[in-house]
């Protein structure tokens, strides 16, 4: 099985799309949300309502926001990015046709699948890592700079949020391995999962349904909604927000492990049952 | 009579159906240990749904197969198959080595055959280019190099010299031919007949699903024929049906093929001279194995 993990290894840490996307994801994170925001809140005559380009820093870009904005950031762009990872992982490999070269080897294709679900997992895991190390630098260089005491949030509560990131994510690798091997194409898996990100969970489900109160039961049941609420409820939250979650925690975790475990289990049965032709 | 471990291949009623097509109907065959064998079979007659049965890559319909002495796809008869069914196909966007590392990974073999299979391909020099970048011909050596690097009992290769220009293609049947006097057991797929012709021992002809014949490339080839030309004709015809009976001579463009061993041609001869028969010419009938295989072909077509 080691071996097998190592072949899933080489794979995805030599593939350029991955290694790109993952980069620039980081990237874009801290461009966008450090440097850029740092440049604005650092006139003097920044203002916005009764907030000050400082106040600004203090919410948004130092040590002791770290967590907020970690949580804030994720969803949904740890979906999105878990989506393709996933999409590009299963699916390109019915692309190139490179099964049946991998079938051969000896190794059953249950064993195969695992070991790749699970590299994809802990590959998500090392750039949320990588990327929550690269928004703490950038945050601790900005309070340094600015000579302004700090704090960073609770160690536990770090950890609780980038596990509970880590799941959704996680989720939605399984959902997008599902839907690549269902259908056999990564350019299919990643259309199809993000119009259904994007277009159902976060425009029908949680603006039209939840506003409008129609088909309740679906908020329940959607990971989106699971997602979004259990991030939300981990935030530290400043005086006057308010955040009122659609389902409660344990709820969210139940919602996004059992997609986890049902994707996970299609995924397993089309490759077990499935003539590689 | 052929023991167990003499099979590497042996399938019974072997069958697939996609739908309402049959693609492989009934096939029994066997492949020996140490033969290079001949899948031969023009394109859509099912050679590489059986190939791909035998691997486990596709489930039969019914009937059963044994590959090096497993039932197909199970990991301990995978270990012993090398295969490279039709294109060889990896990551494109890894190197030759690169690719080769991940199925050595995937195999459990150690990473030192990974240098010796390039080698053997004669691709060491060209390890490190991207697969993606490699020309048709390196890709198919590449191939071979994958299925070699288990050490196979058997090598499976399914039309391994398609889309290769004339020089992969001497390439390639070199490459196997040395591969098979080391000792390799071959099955290799085709529908080149000049191929099979000069790589096999045994062959199997498949036609629309079923198997036609299945025999040495010798026998296909129908060597045990005497072409006579003789004059007068009646006469010669008497005197020939006293070797092998009327059933066994046929007319062809004013000879005949007499169904008797060559080796018998001058002991042939003497008796149509002792019969006043007039011979110009007595030799061995050369069939090509194309011949051969498009008269099997269009029995089976006149049969349907």
């Amino acid at each position: 099985m080691i071996g097998i993990f190592r072949a899933e290894g080489r794979k995805l840490v030599a593939r350029p799309a991955i290694l790109i996307g993952f980069g620039l994801m980081i990237f874009a994170i801290v461009l966008l949300e450090y440097v850029l925001p740092n440049l604005r809140y650092s006139d003097p005559n920044y203002h916005l309502g009764k907030l000050s380009g400082a106040d600004l820093k203090r919410l948004e870009l130092y040590p002791n926001a770290f967590l907020y904005i970690t949580l804030s950031l994720y969803w949904p762009f740890a979906g999105i990015a878990a989506l393709l990872v996933g999409a590009l992982s299963f699916g390109s490999e019915y692309g190139w046709s490179t099964l049946k070269t991998v079938y051969t080897q000896g190794p059953s294709r249950l064993r195969i699948v695992a070991a790749q679900f699970c590299v994809a997992v802990a590959a998500l895991g090392v750039v949320l890592v990588l990327s929550a190390a690269a928004m703490a630098a950038t945050s601790l260089i900005i309070v340094t700079v600015d000579g302004k005491p700090f704090s960073w949030p609770a160690g536990i509560d770090v950890l609780t949020g980038l596990a509970a990131i880590w799941l959704v994510m996680v989720c939605y690798l399984a959902i997008a391995m599902a839907l690549a091997n269902l259908l056999r194409s990564p350019a299919l898996a990643i259309g199809i999962s993000l119009s259904y990100l994007l277009l159902f969970e976060l425009v029908l489900v949680t603006y039209v349904l939840r506003l409008t109160g129609a088909l309740g039961g679906l908020n329940q049941v959607v990971p989106g909604t699971s997602a979004g609420d259990l991030l939300g409820s981990l935030k530290h939250l400043e005086p006057g927000e308010r955040f009122v979650p659609t389902v409660t925690d344990p709820h969210a975790i139940l919602v996004l492990v059992t997609w986890t475990i049902v994707c996970a289990a299609v995924s397993a049965a089309l490759v077990w049952r499935r003539d590689v032709v | 009579m052929q023991t167990a471990t003499d099979l590497l291949v042996e399938t019974h009623g072997l069958t697939r159906r996609f739908g309402t097509l049959l693609a492989v109907d009934s096939v029994n065959l066997t492949v020996r240990r140490g033969e290079v064998y001949g899948f031969l079979g023009p394109n859509g007659a099912g050679k590489t749904t059986t190939l791909r049965m035998l691997l486990g890559l596709i489930r039969p319909t019914a009937g059963t197969a044994l590959v090096a002495g497993h039932p197909p796809g199970s990991r301990a008869g995978l270990r012993a198959i090398g295969s490279m069914i039709e294109a060889a196909t990896f990551y494109p966007y890894l190197s030759g080595r690169a690719n080769l590392q991940v199925m050595a990974d995937y195999a459990g073999v150690p990473q030192a055959r990974v240098d010796q299979a390039l080698d053997v391909v004669d691709l060491a020099g060209r390890g490190r280019r991207r697969f993606g970048a490699y020309s048709m011909g390196m890709k198919q050596r590449l191939g071979v190099a994958a299925a070699l690097l288990k050490e196979p009992d058997l090598l499976i290769l399914d039309e391994p010299t398609n889309g290769l220009d004339p020089r992969g293609v001497v390439e390639m049947r070199t490459l196997i031919r040395e591969l098979a006097s080391e000792g390799h057991t071959v099955m290799l797929s085709s529908h080149q007949l000049t191929e099979v012709e000069q790589i096999c021992d045994r062959v199997g002809v498949i036609r629309h699903g079923r198997l036609v014949v299945e025999t040495t490339v010798a026998q296909l080839r129908g060597d045990a024929r005497l072409l006579v030309r003789a004059t007068p004709p009646d006469v010669a015809m008497a005197a020939l049906s006293t070797f092998v009976g009327p059933a066994g001579i046929q007319r062809v463009d004013g000879a005949f093929h007499v169904a008797v061993d060559p080796g018998r041609a001058a002991e042939v001869t003497a008796a149509l001279a002792g019969a006043g028969v007039q011979v110009s010419e007595v030799r061995p009938v050369e069939h090509s194995l194309e011949d051969v295989f498009l008269r099997l072909v269009s029995e089976k077509e006149e049969e349907r």
